[in-house]
């Protein structure tokens, strides 16, 4: 059971060295909140932060603050929906990738670097999808391994 | 009688909670900008992160390709070809290099002395990924070289055809490459017979490169082939970097609009070379 969340870290490192521009990792924080103890989250949001920010052009803080506000959306929205539901997923895969093209705009615009506007778009619209498919997937194989793990 | 208040108090702790969020993140930025600790901290761990986690996909990638291409794709021819590419891309860069010197000896030749052309280490690097992450925003890649073979911040990134980037950062293992296509890339660009010089700068992937700064009365030919003139500090002279496509002289602007394709093909990479300048300071 350990080994589930090594091994999604890998496998979305392989995912995104074969799809340009795209994030695997934000599904599994979003598991990772809704299923595990706050410490895994942070351990695995640390991990992800460090991959994105060392591998990616941008100076430090992109990702802190994309994961940063999925972790704060995430936590205000339990308080009103029910964690595990499809419309609640549903609403934080629109939030995240509204999220991901206001946060790299700025980003980018701090560090004055020219940004193609129409790639960070189609960019942000493919991830509200990836997100999407990806949580399905992951929550799928999770309640495979963990047959006691929560439905919400 | 109870206080009317505008805002909750859950809602007021909200607020306070999310502005302190915001001031520290807004120090941590500000900080990080000014000494680059958390950078180099991302870069050395996150790179290394990736290179390390991703060797068994480039090894199985490897593998796959390597079987189909040897065995099954014909062998003999398969290796005989392989030779024949490499001895090709030494020759275009040892013909990149005669062109340089070449031009360079007729115009000198009047002169008594002159600066001896610079040496270059050149290392053979394996493209990982394009674009890795949700951060890239730029036109960029990844490259199995980095701190422990001599790879740099700025080191120029070439193939045998024309010039790919340059190293944008780079970890032990692991190096990303901002290719020439990208808006952010300038490169400072001499035309290889006229020698007119200018800045070339990338207009984003499938687009002309722009060539910046050519006074309309300067002498540049469609079909020249484009250099690196050396003076940007960054690229060796004389590297093949496009060839002019299209000019346009407008009478209302100082300067020609000059439009250019890259000589290497950019998309479909699989190896690259990476240019160190190991050329020694003359000691007099």
């Amino acid at each position: 059971m350990w080994l589930f969340w090594p091994l999604f870290v890998v496998l979305a490192v392989w995912m995104q060295l074969v799809f340009p521009g795209m994030d695997f990792l934000a599904a599994g924080i979003v598991l990772c909140m809704q299923q595990e103890r706050p410490g895994k989250v942070l351990l695995l949001t640390l991990v992800c932060v460090v991959i994105q920010e060392g591998a990616g052009p941008l100076a430090f803080g992109a990702s802190a603050l994309r994961y940063g506000t999925l972790v704060v959306f995430f936590l205000l929205g339990r308080k009103l929906f029910e964690a595990g539901s499809p419309a609640f997923i549903l609403l934080v895969a629109g939030f995240f990738s509204v999220a991901h093209y206001l946060s790299l705009k700025t980003m980018a615009g701090l560090q004055s670097l020219v940004v193609l506007d129409q790639r960070i778009f189609v960019d942000s619209v493919l991830l509200f999808f990836v997100f999407l498919v990806e949580w399905l997937v992951l929550s799928r194989i999770y309640r495979m391994i963990v047959p006691h793990a929560s439905r919400s | 009688m109870p206080s009317i208040s505008l805002f909750p108090r859950r809602s007021k702790r909200l607020i306070i909670f999310l502005l302190l969020a915001v001031f520290c993140f807004l120090g941590v930025y500000t900080w990080n900008w000014r000494t680059g600790a958390l950078d180099t901290f991302a870069e050395r761990s996150g790179m290394e992160i990736v290179i390390w986690t991703g060797t068994p996909l480039l090894w199985a990638r490897e593998k796959i390709q390597g079987v189909w291409k040897r065995y099954i794709y014909l062998v003999a021819l398969r290796q005989e070809n392989d030779r024949l590419r490499a001895k090709v891309t030494d020759l275009h860069l040892q013909l990149s290099r005669l062109h340089e010197d070449a031009a360079e000896v007729s115009r000198l030749r009047a002169l008594h002395s002159f600066q001896p052309p610079e040496e270059w280490r050149i290392e053979g690097g394996r493209v990982v990924s394009y674009r890795f992450g949700p951060h890239a925003v730029v036109e960029s890649m990844l490259v199995d070289k980095g701190i422990a073979a001599n790879v740099h911040t700025n080191t120029p990134v070439i193939t045998s055809q024309g010039v790919v980037g340059r190293v944008l950062r780079s970890s032990a293992n692991l190096s990303q490459v901002l290719m020439i296509t990208d808006p952010n890339s300038r490169i400072s660009a001499i035309g290889r017979d006229n020698r007119t010089q200018g800045i070339l700068v990338g207009q984003g992937p499938g687009d002309f490169l722009h060539m910046l700064y050519v006074p309309l009365n300067d002498i540049l030919e469609e079909g020249e082939v484009l250099v690196t003139s050396g003076l940007d500090g960054i690229f060796p002279k004389g590297l093949p970097l496009a060839r002019v496509e299209r000019i346009i002289r407008s009478s209302v602007s100082l300067f020609q609009t000059v439009y250019a394709v890259p000589l290497a093909d950019l998309r479909n990479l699989e190896e690259v070379l990476l240019v160190s300048n190991v050329s020694q300071p003359v000691v007099e």
